[in-house]
């Protein structure tokens, strides 16, 4: 197992090395020298060249770089030109919507996910079948944004449920307030990683409902419910925790597009303002947050797979 | 010699009719390739079929509810969103199929190469792994910030987030077909590796590169309806179903025809493009489905 550890500690150092060279270019991409368009068309030279002085514009590309992941690596990935605090302080402060909204999105999409794909599974060629393989494809080819807009045309505007949009710190409002104002993003969020996560089940549980020791506690006499419940799903569940992991990241990462929709101050919405602001600096330490996260991630669902599963730590 | 030629010829073309009457078979593939084959006629067709110019203002007109002049309402300039609509599915299709293309012409030669040249395979798939580590929609608003909004720029940044995926899936195919038998003896006899490359590897990966090819399709429809949606893809006025949606949402109390046309088209044209994936999938690759 250790040597599993090192083995994938180390594969990491080419994947930092890319997304930080990728993050770090991004500033650099813009049509023209990145100052002057920070600074807008008014702007006066000298104002322009002190912006370039202090970003570090006018040192060679390769000390930027340095200059940059060294910053990073002392916790301190650049300035906002537009919100007056450490880079730091703001990610934590947008993070807490983000992170709440993401949570709840990944628990509705399991708690309704999951039971529905072994249902499908067991229920194989019926109308419910049938009929759950529908919803998952039309979930499939609906992205969150475009739920989320007619989730507001519906339950916000014409039934009046739910707020059209915002966010209550949690604490400041009642529980029931606070889930209220959530609840609409959330299943807009989740959909659609609903639905892969229901396609998945369904398949990972018949592969296994078809497997010899199944078929053979059939024989035995075990129950239906036991049958599913206990020898079928508790093996079909590893695939699917490897894919929990990734769902909750493309969850993380799509939060972006549905905090924009329902004007929730998440660090989706900061990048898209920050967009309109020219903040790039923000823009990247948003991407770059989420891009490391994302890594811990893998590595963790990577070393819970070895500790799982001898096969996948003993490979080569 | 010429029989075997007139044989071989007799072959794929039997070959080739067999995979026709099996895709019309397949009542996925049919109903998305249908769904799709209507949206791009739309799409070709939007200055004849269009009632109006999708820029065309008629200020007295503003947020008309759906009538038989305007059959999905005007918007709030009083242009017709029926007519946006339709010159919206030209931007989508345009970038859906640019982007499937370039996405698939890149994929495959790095894939190819990967396969082929083992210390080019380290580097490029090193890169792909760290391209992969960033999340897509997230890296493609940053470059979209930096290069600023533009249908050219929605391309490149949509192909340049897309293009790791399709490098590890040609890899991945180029790597089996290799270690073919018939590789083998072409290298054998001979052949340069460019010529192996191109000549003999690069038909036979063709399968799962074209079937991912439509999901990046449509993928980047999805994507490019969200970039708009958010401001940073195809700039305003440009008719876009993302820049319908992002006019719409601040009218939504008002004008929900401006959110369900849009959101219908949108859906729609990704449903038949999943659909006729996964009929492709199922023709093409079964082993993997």
């Amino acid at each position: 197992m250790k040597k599993y550890i090192v083995k994938r500690l180390l594969a990491l150092i080419p994947t930092l090395f890319v997304v930080s060279v990728v993050i770090f270019s991004i500033i650099h991409m813009t049509p023209g020298d990145p100052a002057a368009m920070i600074l807008g068309d008014k702007a006066d030279a000298a104002a322009v060249e002190a912006l370039r002085e202090s970003m570090g514009l006018n040192d060679p590309i390769p000390v930027q770089y340095i200059n940059w992941v060294g910053r990073v690596l002392r916790g301190n990935p650049g300035r906002s030109v537009f919100i007056d605090k450490p880079m730091t302080e703001i990610l934590k402060d947008y993070m807490g919507p983000t992170f709440a909204l993401t949570v709840y999105a990944m628990l509705l999409a399991t708690v309704l996910a999951i039971p529905l794909g072994v249902l499908a599974a067991k229920n194989r060629g019926t109308m419910a079948d049938q009929g759950i393989s529908f919803v998952s494809m039309v979930g499939i080819s609906m992205p969150s944004f475009l739920l989320g807009l007619l989730l507001i045309l519906g339950f916000a505007v014409k039934l009046q449920w739910f707020p059209v949009g915002g966010y209550k710190e949690f604490g400041s409002v009642s529980f029931l307030t606070y889930i209220r104002y959530l609840t609409l993003p959330a299943l807009a969020l989740g959909f659609m990683e609903a639905a892969l996560i229901i396609r998945l089940t369904r398949a990972s549980v018949l592969e296994v409902l078809a497997s010899d020791y199944v078929k053979m506690a059939k024989a035995k006499g075990v129950s239906e419910f036991a049958l599913v419940m206990k020898h079928a799903f508790k093996n079909a569940l590893i695939p699917i925790l490897t894919v929990l992991g990734q769902t909750f990241m493309a969850l993380l990462a799509g939060a972006a597009v549905v905090e924009s929709v329902f004007n929730i101050p998440g660090i989706g919405r900061l990048t898209v303002n920050s967009v309109a602001r020219r903040d790039y600096e923000v823009i990247q330490a948003v991407v770059l947050l989420v891009s490391l996260i994302n890594v811990v991630m893998c590595l963790a669902v990577d070393l819970l797979y070895g500790l799982v599963d001898p096969r996948v730590r003993l490979e080569d | 010699m010429t029989d075997l030629y007139a044989i071989r010829k007799k072959l794929l073309k039997e070959q080739r009719q067999l995979l026709v009457h099996k895709f019309f078979k397949n009542r996925l593939a049919v109903t998305g390739g249908t769904i799709t084959f209507v949206m791009l006629f739309l799409a070709l067709l939007a200055p004849v079929l269009a009632p109006q110019g999708p820029l065309d203002m008629i200020v007295t007109d503003r947020l008309l509810a759906p009538s038989a002049a305007h059959p999905f309402g005007t918007d709030t300039f009083g242009r017709d969103v029926f007519t946006r609509i339709l010159y919206g599915a030209r931007v989508s299709m345009a970038i859906g199929f640019f982007v499937g293309l370039i996405t698939m012409a890149a994929g495959m030669l790095l894939g190819l190469l990967a396969s082929y040249f083992k210390l080019l395979d380290e580097i490029l798939m090193r890169i792909c792994d760290g391209l992969n580590a960033i999340p897509s929609t997230l890296l493609a608003i940053a470059f979209m910030s930096a290069l600023g909004g533009s249908i050219t720029n929605v391309i490149v940044s949509l192909s340049i987030v897309s293009i790791p995926r399709m490098a590890r899936i040609a890899r991945s195919a180029a790597v089996v077909v290799k270690g073919q038998t018939y590789i083998e003896a072409v290298s054998a006899a001979g052949a340069s590796p460019l010529h192996i490359i191109f000549r003999h590897m690069a038909p036979n990966i063709l399968s799962p590169v074209i079937v991912q090819a439509s999901y990046v399709f449509a993928n980047a429809i999805i994507t490019e309806a969200a970039l708009s949606f958010l401001g940073v893809g195809v700039p305003v006025p440009q008719p876009s179903w993302g820049n319908i949606l992002y006019e719409g949402k601040d009218v939504i109390y008002n004008a929900w025809w401006m959110i369900v046309y849009p959101a219908v088209f949108t859906a729609l044209t990704v449903f038949g493009l999943n659909l006729f994936g996964d009929g492709l999938r199922d023709l093409l690759d079964p082993h993997t489905s």
